[in-house]
């Protein structure tokens, strides 16, 4: 064997992928060869030193914060992967701007599907993100647009400065009433707030449903939802600066 | 057993593997967590699918789709920013850029930086190979390339690892290109 058929195979041998019978040539020809060894020795510590460098350590709280989502969250049949998923929301969006869908509002407290309502609206508002709705930076740009589109005045603040920038906004529909949707993002994350006019849905819907949070308040007459994949801590941190906006 | 306890016995040990996997890809502690908690989530909800007997190339395929998927959102959602950029200066521009500059007394933090200036697809081949431990069989099968590839990359980035740690090294055929 050459040294250059012996290089060819020797990352192979360092990483234990090599054939018995080539395992035994490239071993003869590093019995002969000290450049050859002094190769695979050097191989040998840079594959020491980045080992050495052992895993990244997991923060505290995400195994906790993994299980309890894995909890809530039912395996879903291989035949409804989310696409599945996204074009009924699609269909379901459709039928809705067709005014052919008229949800039931629950006005009692316990009841899950107002809170069903919120975080179905969110997924659907990503799904069909430029359906629409206006897209912008500007929170001067999407309060007048939702001008005769609501019969009330959302107030709509940018908390960019906080590191949850406006993206856009929409109407939608929540518990059968028009709601304004704005659209935050943290990090990849985005949060919906839907806002209504307080009265037109259930009371305090704060919780947990499928790996969403969701945070509700009112002031000035008007409900605030907010609906994200967003941690507690941040989701409730989010609301504390919109409330004092 | 049901399948949850399944998952959790078999799936959810493999965080620390998972977090590293996204924490290399991502280079950034947040991006990595919310990868690996959106992977975990859709690990579980396809657990139903998965039959093998080592579920540890299955699930690191899935982090590292979650990792691009976010970058790729993200990519999205920077298009917004420059608007927002122009308001509050071009300091906001380099915020994501405050990693610590290596300690060139210390071995570690010189790798660590060294590896983290790799291209995407030598730094994660590298970890999965090194960190890891997976074969070019498994390691083909996480990033989605033949093995040939696999090969040339692990190749590639330890020859360029080499060259970042020790100047005074003999070039190897790998960094001659």
């Amino acid at each position: 064997m050459t040294c250059d058929d012996a290089r060819d195979l020797l990352e192979a041998y360092h990483d234990g992928e090599l054939g018995a019978e080539d395992c035994a040539r490239v071993e003869a020809h590093l019995q002969g060869c000290a450049a050859c060894a002094r190769e695979l020795a050097s191989l040998r510590a840079l594959s020491d030193r980045v080992r050495g460098l052992g895993r990244q350590p997991v923060p505290d709280g995400l195994a906790t914060r993994i299980t309890s989502l894995v909890a809530q969250s039912a395996p879903v049949p291989t035949n409804q992967r989310p696409w599945a998923r996204m074009a009924a929301s699609h269909l379901a969006a459709a039928l809705l701007g067709a005014g052919a869908v008229a949800l039931v509002a629950s006005a009692t407290l316990r009841d899950p599907a107002p809170m069903n309502d919120l975080v179905t609206a969110h997924v659907r508002g990503l799904a069909l993100e430029d359906f629409g709705s206006v897209r912008s930076g500007n929170p001067h740009a999407i309060k007048p647009w939702f001008a005769g589109k609501l019969a009330f005045s959302p107030r709509v603040s940018d908390l960019a400065d906080d590191g949850f920038p406006l993206l856009s906004g929409r109407v939608d529909y929540v518990a059968g009433k028009p709601a304004a949707a704005l659209i935050y993002g943290r990090r990849q994350h985005r949060i919906t707030v839907f806002i209504a006019p307080a009265g037109s849905t259930a009371a305090a819907v704060n919780g947990q449903l499928q790996g969403y949070n969701v945070e509700s308040w009112q002031a000035d007459g008007l409900r605030y939802e907010a609906v994200s994949d967003l941690n507690r801590d941040e989701l409730t941190n989010f609301a504390a600066l919109l409330r004092t906006r | 057993m049901g399948r949850r306890e399944e998952f959790e016995r078999k799936v959810l040990p493999l965080l620390p593997a998972a977090y590293n996997l996204a924490r290399w890809i991502t280079r950034h502690p947040q991006d990595a967590e919310d990868a690996v908690q959106d992977a975990l989530l859709r690990a579980f909800r396809a657990f139903d699918g998965f039959h093998g007997d080592d579920p540890k190339p299955w699930l690191l395929m899935i982090v590292r789709n979650a990792c691009r998927t976010a970058f790729r959102r993200g990519e999205r959602w920077r298009n917004v920013i420059p608007l927002d950029l122009a308001f509050r200066g071009p300091a906001a521009a380099s915020e994501a850029d405050n990693s610590p500059p290596p300690d060139s007394r210390l071995d570690a933090p010189r790798i660590h930086a060294a590896i983290e200036r790799l291209p995407d697809g030598l730094r994660e081949t590298l970890i999965l190979r090194e960190i890891e431990e997976l074969s070019y069989t498994e390691i083909a099968t996480v990033t989605e390339v033949p093995i040939g590839t696999v090969m040339s990359r692990l190749s590639r980035a330890r020859a360029r690892l080499r060259e970042a740690l020790d100047e005074n090294a003999a070039p190897t055929r790998e960094a001659e290109r």
